[in-house]
Parts: structure tokens; sequence; C-alpha cells
């Protein structure tokens, strides 16, 4: 670990990679305050960019864009009251108000200050937790990885607030899809069709690219009329040591929070803030004032939303399972790269995490830049007319899927899944379950086989082992647990309901 | 009117379990392996399985729908559908092997379609797909596929 944090240290003497920190933190910040264009866009149309890059660069370029992009979606969530990622969603709710209010500068600085806390003790965390369970994994079989690919799979059923036999229908869809082309065991074609576009299968950054950007591109076309009114604002200013005190437990808690939600796998810097936003609305002696322009909620949201980005990382590097739909593309950019995550990882390229690691603590600590001298230009940017924007998004998206394996066919995709994106969000199904799904498909399958072969089909026997055991059990905690949770509350309100009936007629 | 709305909400989850079933049926034509190659699971096992969950789970969600009916999406307005449309456009002027030609169209077409009516802006994004090919052609090497105006370029350069 001290290796690691030292060599990180070391690559950033290298004023190449400083160079390359700083255009993509400001590149990351443009595409967070854009509202419509994720973090996970921006990751994805970066990723043909990163293909002629060494594999230390394109790491560090596609983690700084989801760490700065996860910041940066504060600034428009308070200026315009539109959060530029899904993240700063539940910013909004005080981060506006307390701009009308005339404090949009104290909103940002309090902002900025919390991301940079929550993002620099996740990096921390991660630089100690990933060669921690990257050892742990050294133990893990065929048998353990299928149980930890469930394990992730089941948790897309919690993923946005919809309907969770939908989410993990959207997910089952994802691995269907990764199940197409020639099977690597067997050599069998599936799903081709006869098609030799088919027979590698669907290309993972198309159909993220046609998921996220082109299905976004659509939701614009039905949002033309909607006008968006940029705050004015003085300065972005420190927060006082009044508002320190403050928010200081918030924050802390709150990064707690987020860099746990970060590590389970699928879940992301979305879930994290809202979890930490109810979480300092139920601790907090101001209750009241949440939703009415209340600076805890601002950073309660913003130190988990920036925390889950570490924790995020956390799996993917150590396991391959992606702790986020970001940490998926840049799981597909390291493959891309011909790197593969999993244990080894940390003593076959140690120079590529310890610049990875560096990256994202200069990154957090340029947010206090970005933040505190930025935020007024990038505010403009969100004027932008929608007209010029979409249209550009729309042809960097098709250059971007086309260039990955220069194939006409991957365009094709782009556009399918852009449609099919679009009527699974109207329809609530999760976007997201089916991209993570995709991904950890291909794993699901592979670690299934190896299983039932190494127990000669008795699959049954993979319950004797304890790690994977534990994964199942998680598994249908997280599957039946709300189910559980709503039984629990429904008896709750009865036995009450019972109780005021019994003392109503006593 | 509420046999109606439940008609609503089942569509998008038959769709899906017509789509499983599809894909389930589409499985019997998998060619199988000696089991010393399957290696455990015979290429049509898997896909078979995951179908089955999804038929399993779209019964699920329709329970769930009818006890708790998500809000009825609201209508789409016109430029929607020409955005849909211009893609349709765009794809078959790819098919057709006029790439750069679809690329130009697809951004003027959807500015134009979205309200902008500035000669220089709109000049300005029908041109921006070849800066951008050249850009990637330049740094990151991308052939892209020939066509006409392409190969224009391509002499040229």
């Amino acid at each position: 670990m001290s290796d690691l944090l030292l060599s990180g240290l070391s690559a950033l003497s290298d004023p190449d990679l400083l160079l390359l920190i700083v255009i993509t933190t400001l590149a990351g910040t443009v595409i967070g305050v854009l509202p419509g264009l994720s973090g996970t866009t921006g990751a994805a149309l970066a990723l043909p960019f990163t293909l002629t890059m060494d594999p230390i660069s394109a790491v560090v370029v596609l983690a700084t864009i989801y760490g700065s992009s996860t910041f940066a979606g504060c600034i428009t969530a308070i200026l315009i009251n539109t959060p530029g990622t899904s993240a700063s969603a539940t910013t909004c709710l005080d981060g506006y108000p307390l701009a009308r209010n005339g404090e949009a500068g104290r909103a940002i600085g309090v902002a900025t200050l919390s991301s940079c806390f929550g993002g620099v003790i996740s990096v921390i965390f991660l630089l100690f937790a990933a060669p921690l369970l990257a050892g742990i994994a050294y133990q893990f079989g065929p048998p353990e990885y299928f149980a930890l690919a469930v394990f992730g799979l089941s948790m897309l059923a919690t993923i946005g607030g919809g309907s969770a036999a939908k989410n993990l229908i959207a997910g089952c869809f994802g691995v269907l899809l990764s199940t197409v082309g020639v099977h690597m065991m067997t050599g069998v074609e599936r799903y081709t069709f006869g098609s030799g576009a088919l027979y590698d299968g669907i290309g993972f950054v198309p159909v993220m690219i046609g998921l996220f950007g082109i299905a976004e591109f659509l939701r614009q076309s039905t949002e033309l009329g909607l006008k968006r009114n940029v705050i004015g604002m003085r300065a972005t200013r420190l927060p006082s040591w009044a508002d320190l005190r403050r928010i200081r437990n918030t924050v802390l808690r709150s990064t707690g929070i987020g860099t746990f939600v970060g590590v389970l796998p699928a879940e992301g810097a979305t879930i994290a803030s809202m979890i930490s936003y109810n979480e300092a609305r139920r601790h907090s002696s101001n209750k009241q004032n949440f939703g009415k322009g209340e600076i805890e909620g601002v950073a309660a949201s913003e130190a988990a939303n920036n925390s889950a980005v570490g924790g995020s990382l956390v799996p993917t590097l150590a396991l391959g399972i992606p702790g986020s739909p970001t940490a998926a593309i840049i799981l597909a950019g390291l493959l891309a790269q011909g790197v593969q995550p999993g244990p080894t990882l940390f003593n076959e390229q140690g120079n590529l995490l310890s610049a990875l690691f560096a990256a994202l603590l200069v990154a957090n600590f340029l947010f206090i830049l970005v933040g505190l001298g930025g935020a007024r230009f990038y505010a403009r940017i969100t004027q932008v007319p929608v007209p010029i924007l979409w249209p550009l998004v729309f042809m960097f998206s098709i250059i971007g899927a086309y260039a990955i394996r220069q194939s006409v066919f991957d365009i094709y995709v782009t556009l399918a899944f852009g449609l099919i994106g679009f009527l699974m969000q109207r329809y609530g199904f999760s976007v997201v379950s089916l991209a993570i799904g995709l991904v950890l498909g291909v794993m699901v399958e592979q670690r299934l086989g190896q299983s039932v072969a190494m127990f000669n089909g008795d699959w049954w026997l993979m319950f004797t082992r304890p790690i994977a055991l534990a994964f199942f059990i998680l598994t249908f905690l997280s599957l039946a647990g709300p189910l559980l949770a709503a039984w629990r509350h429904r008896l709750k309100r009865s036995s009450r309901h019972h109780r005021h009936e019994r003392e109503a007629s006593s | 009117m509420r046999n109606a709305h439940t008609f609503r909400l089942a569509v998008p989850l038959l769709i899906a379990a017509l789509l499983a079933v599809l894909a389930f049926m589409q499985s019997f034509g998998f060619d199988t392996v000696p089991a010393i190659l399957a290696k455990g699971l015979q290429p049509a096992t898997f896909p078979r399985l995951i179908t089955g969950l999804v038929l399993v789970l779209a019964v699920m969600a329709f329970i769930h729908d009818l006890r708790h009916p998500p809000e009825s999406p609201t209508g789409l307005p016109n430029v929607f559908y020409l955005s849909v449309l211009l893609l349709a456009i765009f794809g078959a002027l790819v098919a057709a092997g006029l790439f750069l030609l679809a690329l130009m169209a697809a951004t003027l077409g959807a500015s134009l379609l979205w309200g902008e009516r500035r000669p220089l802006v709109l000049i300005s994004l029908a041109l921006a797909p070849l800066m951008a090919i050249v850009l990637f052609d330049i740094v990151l090497e991308v052939r892209f596929p020939r066509s006409p105006l392409l190969n224009l370029y391509y002499r040229w350069s």
C-alpha cells in the first residue's frame, strides 16, 4: 500500500500526466454541468480517444472525467435547479432555495468543500481497501465469483426508484445480450442469425453510448420548451467556521455512507446521495429547514456522491465487478487496453493503479479551484442552446460508437439502443441495469459453467463454500429485504391499529 | 377505462415476455456439444435459464403494477417523432454508403427541427462532422467508411 502511495506521488512528477489530469478535470466539469450529459455518457464518449493512449493515461482520463463530472453536477443543481448529473438531484432540494435567497456562493462553497473532503477520503479508502479486497479475492474460485456476480445483479433491483422486478428484467436482458455471438467455450453460435457482425457479440460501448447518449438526445427532444434561468452570484465563498461546525458530522457520516454504497456492486453515487440526504435530515437538529435551503442538505448530498466515486472503483479494480455504471465504462476501458482487473492487477500493474490514485487525488483538490473560481463561468455553459449542443452530442456519439471497432454495424447498434433506452426509461425499466447486466453476463455464465464442471454437475455444492454461501445470503437479503421490511412495517402498523382500537373500546 | 389502463401497463411487460419467449425458442436451434467440451453447461442452458427468469419476473412486475399502478407517461410531442424519423433517415443514408453526408444532414436536421434558425450556426453545425472526422482521422487514425464526400477528403489527404 505504501508502495502504491509512493509511486502514485512519483507519478505526479510527470508533467504530461499532470497536464492531462488538469485538462480532463476541466472537460469532466463541463460534462457534469451540462444537464443531461452524465459522467457515464462523458466517459463513454471519451473511450475512443483513450484507445490510442497508453493504459495509464487512458485510465487517468476516464477516472478523472468520472470524478469531476460527479462533482460538477452541483453547480447547475444550485444555480439553475437542474442537476447536471443524477447524483446531484438531492443537491437541488436545498442548494437552489439557498441560491434564491442570495446565498448561491455559500452553497457552492459548502458543496465544493464537502465534495473535496468526500472525494479525498474515498480515494484514501480505495488505496487501502482495494489491495486488501484483491488479497481476499485470491481465495476466490469460480463458485465465489459466480456468487459475487449474482449478488451484483441482485443489487440492480434497487437501482432507481422504479419496480424492482422491472429493473431485474432489464438486467436479465443485459445478461442475455452478453450471450450473443460465438460461445467462447464451445465455439457454438448463439443469436447471430447468420450475421458475421454478431460473431464477436454486441459491443459494450455502442450499447452504452446508445443507452445514455442517444436516448438522452431523444429525451431532450421532448423538453425543448424548458427554460433554465441562472441565478446570479457574486462570488463563491469558503464556508465560515460556523458553517463548518454545522456540517462537520453530516460530511463525515455522508462520506462513510457514500464510500460504503459505492463499494456495493452496481450501486453508485445517485443512491449514495439519496441515502445520505435522508440520514442527514434524520440526524439534524434543523430538520424543518430541509428542502427550504439547509446547508447540511447540500453537504450531505455532495460528500456522499463524490465519496461513492472512490468506493465504486474498489470492486471494479479488485474483482472486475463494476461498482457503478461509469465504473463499468472504466472497466471496459481497462479491458480494451488489455488490462485484466482482479487480484493480479495489483502485482502486475502497480504503476497504473498508483497513477489512478494520484489522478483522483489531484482532481479532488482541483475541484476547489474549479468550484471556487470557475462556478460562474461553468454556469454560463448551461446556457448553450439545446438545438446546438445535442446535435453535436449526437455526432460525437455516432463517431465514438463507430471508432471503437471501426464497424458500421456498431452505429446501428447505437441507434437501436438509443430508441430502446428511451422507451425503457419511459416505461420504468432501468437502462443502468441493462448496461451492468451486459458487463456481468459473460462472467456469470463463464463462472457458472466452471463451477458446474468443478462439482461434476452437482451445482448445489456451491453452497458448501463459505464465501460463496455468504454472497448467496446477501443476494437473498438484497432481493427479499425490501419485501421483509414492507411486511414488518405492515405488521407494526396493524398491531398499533389494534392497540388503539383496544384502548378506545376500554 | 380501468381495463384500458391495465392493458397499457401490460404492453411493455408483454413485449419483454414475448422477446424472452422468442429467445427461448431460438435457443433450441443452438448446436449441442459433447460433455467434455461443454465444461458443465451446454451453450443453450444459460440463455434458457435467463429467459425463464425474465418470464417469472414479468409476471411479478405485472402483479406489482396492478397493486401499485405507475403513472401513465404523458404524450410525446411531434418533434420527438420527427427526431426518430431523422435517426431512421440517418441510418438509411449510412446503409446507402453516405456516412459523412448522413452525419451532416443529421446534425443540421436535428438543429433545424429543434428550432435553430440562425444561418451561421446551421452552416457551422453542418460542417462540424467534417471537422470531427478530420480530428478522428489525424489524432486517432480512425478510418471511416468510404463515401463520395469522404473519398474526396481521403484523396486530398
